[in-house]
């Protein structure tokens, strides 16, 4: 039984308002269910990734140590400002203001890094003086989105020394981002830009560490998770005598060119010097843009390592190349001799001498002695522009050495399928008569020259040259050794390179261009070479000439002729005659190296008594 | 037939349920106030709770009616308050909404809730009316606006919202007229085209606008709504345990022993903590609704409808705001959120409506 209540007549609006109810629960419910249940997971991700922040240390690079053991690339710590760039705290004006910079650059270098993970930051200030990270660490606390990192930057012990050997570190821009040659390097990373700091940067790189914090919702640490130690690189042994490279640094002078000495039995590079140079120090780390623009204002593009990256006319250095092509061929011998006048006409063309009156009846030896044109002129005509070719291409010219750096040029060797395919002529047979005497297109690199004096220093082989002799873990365990190699035969019988050895002896020993080379004590071999700039009609008076037009002058040799311990090739731009300028020099540096030699010989008689 | 009901009892499944959910916020009080600076929140909750206890004893036992009596002079105490506080409160954190007695603050427009449910309660029952006309609803409307006017001057729009559930709830229980109701859902509808243009602060149109698009607004202001939405989603079906939730406990989660404590208590025990928690919220909320069905008279239908209304509106713009299914308001989960105004206002309803259910009919 049912009482009829004073409220029954409710009932219906509150059963609507019931339903309404559980229809809104249902709803949430399944609100509830799509989040947590069905897109729980990614929202978990989401969760991990905000409170986990990693951050990147970056490992020092291996050292960098000559053949006796002095480091001539190191690290130091740099102190950079650095810029959090998730969940802002403060104004990108107040942060200027703050660090004393313009807001444009902040907003700039944020820019340029968007692409690098938010929680890596960004550097803001390089490699700042310590009294300002004295004054600015203690004012942090107020800027949670800044801090002092450090970071192990390049240092040069020996400045612009070695630069060209070594290179420099710079930071990874985005074409080498983009072209894939740095697969463990990312924006704002430091890499090796150039030389050895480039060609071994996957060695000397290291490991990355990495701090795995947990940090609240300013980004601010509340945990250690995680701590992987960087790594360091791995060093360096190089072929390099630090003390030698200096000495010929400095007996190099103020010339314009380059010098490369090197191992004859091994291809191992003693020195290598390159001038101008620069001070690789003082465009370490983030922003080298000012520094470079200063550096490519120098004359004479200091940037460049002429003993490899840059080609010259071998001049009469060439005619060693003629000479043993001559010989081995068959077309020349002990008797053979030319008259010279000091003009010969070819293809009703002129061909002056290096001497105006004529050196007189020449053969082989004198006409190397004395550098004489006309001789060479003769017997490059006699043999051909083919023959020459091949021959020079056999002794490594026209191809990169494989020495290890980079940007290696391989110079040029003309002859008549070039001229074709490149310049669409044929080949006039006056150009062979340039050809003898190392003009026209002959092109080559010092350190083609210094693998071809070595052959013929050694009986032959032409050498792989290398800079770099060893590679050491963290550890000092040695895992790999580079081993000399032979990258072709000269193909010349012993008799053959006896006779043009003998040349180059009377080169420096029989009064021949290149006495300024001679030293007291042992015999050194070598030829000199005058590179001309331009075409001349007339043979003035080289000081008369503005320096641009002047001669390039050449020297190459090695010491001593029955022992050879070390090939040398100089090259001077615009200094004039190769007996005047270059040959001098290397009779200096061999000097220095043999004194160094002997006076390291008797320190280890001393040690070991 | 009337059967005489033992007035002194309690109606223990709605005293559990309240409990129940009280201590459960506290619990996440404390999980999100443990290693901060108001690690003590808590107890002062727990102190709060204990208030509360006290009221719904004394209320219980008290008829509604004689309650409801005093209504008028406590409506117009509370106007009072308002007044004052409008001219010449304490600015905090933008809005004068408290009153300051030493250690504790006291939000008038919380009570107000309670006090206004109970006097429009009177006066619509004492209309005596089978249904109610247009001109019925004059006077209620004024009564409204009065208190809803002044708290939003405070300005708190978010409680001044509260108290319109309130009034529609009691006029849709006491049979509006039909054609009245529609009328007045398109008056609503013009008056916020109205307000959008016209009188809505850019602060204010903000919130909804980020309401209506949280993935645009990710990092400016629907920042708050993003990371409760990870919190959330990221417990996933079981949750990351009590105390571990990393949203709530390295802060990613904004305002979490208030408004958003709930995205905590989801974070920390997943999917299945929500539907425990609802349930308990369902099971209050029909019980609200079932009192209201049964009780002896208008007036105690109408007060049992009315906090049923408010407590109901509450929950769900506090829940459907976590997740991004309502726009951003200073709304707090009912007796959850840390807050003694709100949970002793929460408490003396409980106890009157307890009061509606002891007296009701039974039917046999």
């Amino acid at each position: 039984m049912r009482f009829k209540t004073p409220v029954e007549i409710y009932q219906t609006r509150l059963k609507i308002i019931k339903v309404i109810t559980v229809i809104f629960f249902i709803a949430l419910i399944v609100r509830y269910w799509q989040l947590q249940v069905m897109r729980g997971p990614e929202y978990f991700i989401l969760s991990e990734q905000n409170r986990i922040r990693v951050t990147t240390m970056p490992a020092p690079r291996g050292l960098v140590l000559d053949r006796n053991g002095v480091i001539i690339s190191k690290n130091r710590p740099a102190y950079n400002v650095v810029l959090y760039r998730y969940q802002l705290t403060e104004s990108i004006k107040d942060i200027a203001a703050f660090l004393n910079l313009q807001p444009e650059y902040i907003k700039e270098r944020v820019q340029k890094y968007s692409n690098m993970p938010i929680s890596e930051p960004v550097v803001l200030k390089m490699d700042i003086p310590f009294e300002e990270v004295a004054i600015l660490e203690p004012r942090l606390i107020d800027h949670t989105n800044l801090a002092i990192s450090v970071e192990p930057i390049r240092y040069y012990p020996f400045g612009d020394k070695f630069v060209h050997i070594l290179g420099y570190t710079g930071e990874i821009n985005e074409a080498e981002i983009a072209n894939g040659n740095f697969p463990d390097s990312g924006s704002g990373d430091l890499i090796g830009k150039t030389g050895i700091e480039r060609k071994y940067d996957s060695y000397l790189r290291g490991e990355k560490g990495e701090i795995t914090d947990v940090v609240d919702n300013l980004g601010r640490k509340v945990q250690n998770l995680l701590t992987k130690d960087p790594k360091a690189g791995k060093s360096l042994i190089l072929s390099i005598d630090a003390e030698f490279q200096q000495k010929v640094y400095e007996i190099f002078g103020d010339n314009v060119g380059a010098v490369v000495a090197m191992k004859p039995d091994t291809g191992e590079i003693l020195a290598m010097v390159s001038k101008p140079s620069y001070d690789p120090n003082l465009i370490q780390g983030h922003f080298p843009e000012e520094k470079w623009k200063e550096l490519l204002n120098i004359e004479n593009d200091p940037l460049q390592n002429r003993a490899i990256q840059n080609t010259y006319s071998p001049g009469s250095m060439f005619k060693l190349v003629i000479a043993l092509a001559a010989l081995q061929e068959n077309k020349i011998d002990d008797e053979t001799t030319y008259n010279c006048t000091g003009l010969s006409y070819f293809y009703r063309n002129p061909f002056r001498c290096n001497k105006a009156s004529g050196h007189g009846r020449m053969d082989l030896y004198d006409a190397l002695r004395l550098s004489c044109n006309i001789f060479f002129y003769n017997v490059g005509n006699k043999i051909g522009i083919d023959i020459i070719s091949s021959y020079a291409k056999r002794f490594g010219f026209n191809f990169r050495t494989g020495i290890d750096l980079v940007e290696e040029k391989k110079g040029l060797i003309p002859d008549p399928e070039w001229k074709k395919t490149y310049l669409k002529e044929p080949w006039y047979a006056g150009e062979t008569i340039s050809v003898t005497i190392g003009q026209g297109a002959v092109q080559i690199t010092l350190i083609q020259q210094a693998a071809f004096i070595s052959a013929i220093a050694n009986g032959g082989r032409l050498f792989q040259p290398f800079i770099t002799k060893e590679i050491k873990d963290s550890d000092g365990k040695i895992i790999y050794r580079t081993q000399a190699k032979v990258r072709g035969l000269l193909g010349i019988s012993p008799e053959n390179m006896e006779k043009v050895k003998r040349g180059m002896w009377g080169v420096v020993n029989d009064y021949g261009t290149g006495w300024g080379a001679k030293i007291f004590g042992k015999e050194v071999v070598g030829k000199t070479g005058t590179a001309q700039v331009i075409k001349k009609d007339t043979y003035g008076d080289q000081k008369d000439q503005p320096w641009e037009f002047r001669n390039h002058s050449w020297f190459s040799c090695f010491a001593p002729l029955d022992n050879p311990e070390i090939t040398l090739v100089i090259l001077a731009e615009h200094a004039g005659d190769g007996s005047v300028v270059a040959a001098p020099l290397a009779g200096r540096i061999l000097r220095e190296y043999f004194k160094l030699q002997e006076s390291r010989a008797k320190k280890d008689i001393v040690n070991e008594n | 037939m009337k059967i005489k009901l033992e007035h002194k009892e309690f109606y223990y499944p709605m005293l559990l349920m309240t409990l129940g959910i009280t201590i459960l916020g506290i619990a996440f009080i404390y999980s999100t106030t443990h290693d901060s600076a108001s690690s003590d929140l808590f107890i002062r909750q727990i102190i709060w709770m204990i208030i509360g206890l006290v009221l719904i004893y004394f209320l219980n036992r008290i008829d509604y009616n004689i309650v409801a009596r005093y209504s008028p002079i406590l409506y117009l105490l509370i106007l009072g308050l308002l007044i004052v506080l409008v001219a010449a409160g304490q600015l905090i954190g933008g809005v004068k909404s408290w009153f300051y007695f030493r250690w504790i603050a006291l939000q008038p427009s919380e009570f107000g809730k309670i006090v206004f449910i109970l006097f429009l309660s009177k006066y619509v029952a004492e209309l005596g009316k089978a249904q109610l006309s247009l001109r019925d609803i004059i006077k209620p409307t004024i009564f409204l606006i009065l208190p809803v006017g002044l708290i939003a001057l405070q300005p708190d729009l978010g409680t001044a919202a509260t108290y319109i559930p309130i009034f529609f709830g009691i006029i849709f229980v006491a049979r509006l007229r039909l054609r009245v109701i529609i009328s007045l859902i398109l008056l609503f509808v013009i008056s916020v085209f109205f307000s959008w243009s016209y009188v809505l602060k850019p602060y204010q149109k903000q919130r909804i606008t980020t309401f209506l698009e949280p993935e645009k607004h990710k990092k400016e202001a629907g920042y708050q709504i993003y990371q409760s939405k990870i919190a959330i989603g990221s417990g996933g079906i079981w949750g990351k345990g009590y105390l571990k939730g990393t949203q709530s406990q390295l802060k990613f989660v904004p305002e979490q022993h208030t408004d958003f404590i709930f995205s905590v208590l989801a974070e920390e025990t997943g999917f299945i903590g929500v539907l425990a928690v609802l349930s308990l919220y369902l099971g209050l909320i029909t019980s609200f609704i079932t009192t209201a069905a049964t009780a002896r008279d208008k007036l105690g239908v109408f007060i049992a409808t009315g906090f049923a209304f408010l407590f109901a509106f509450h929950f769900f713009i506090n829940v459907g705001m976590v997740v991004g299914l309502m726009p951003t308001t200073g709304i707090p989960l009912p007796l959850f959120s840390y807050g003694g105004s709100s949970l002793l206002s929460f408490y003396i309803g409980i106890g009157i409506v307890m009061s509606i259910r002891n007296r009701r009919f039974v039917y046999l």
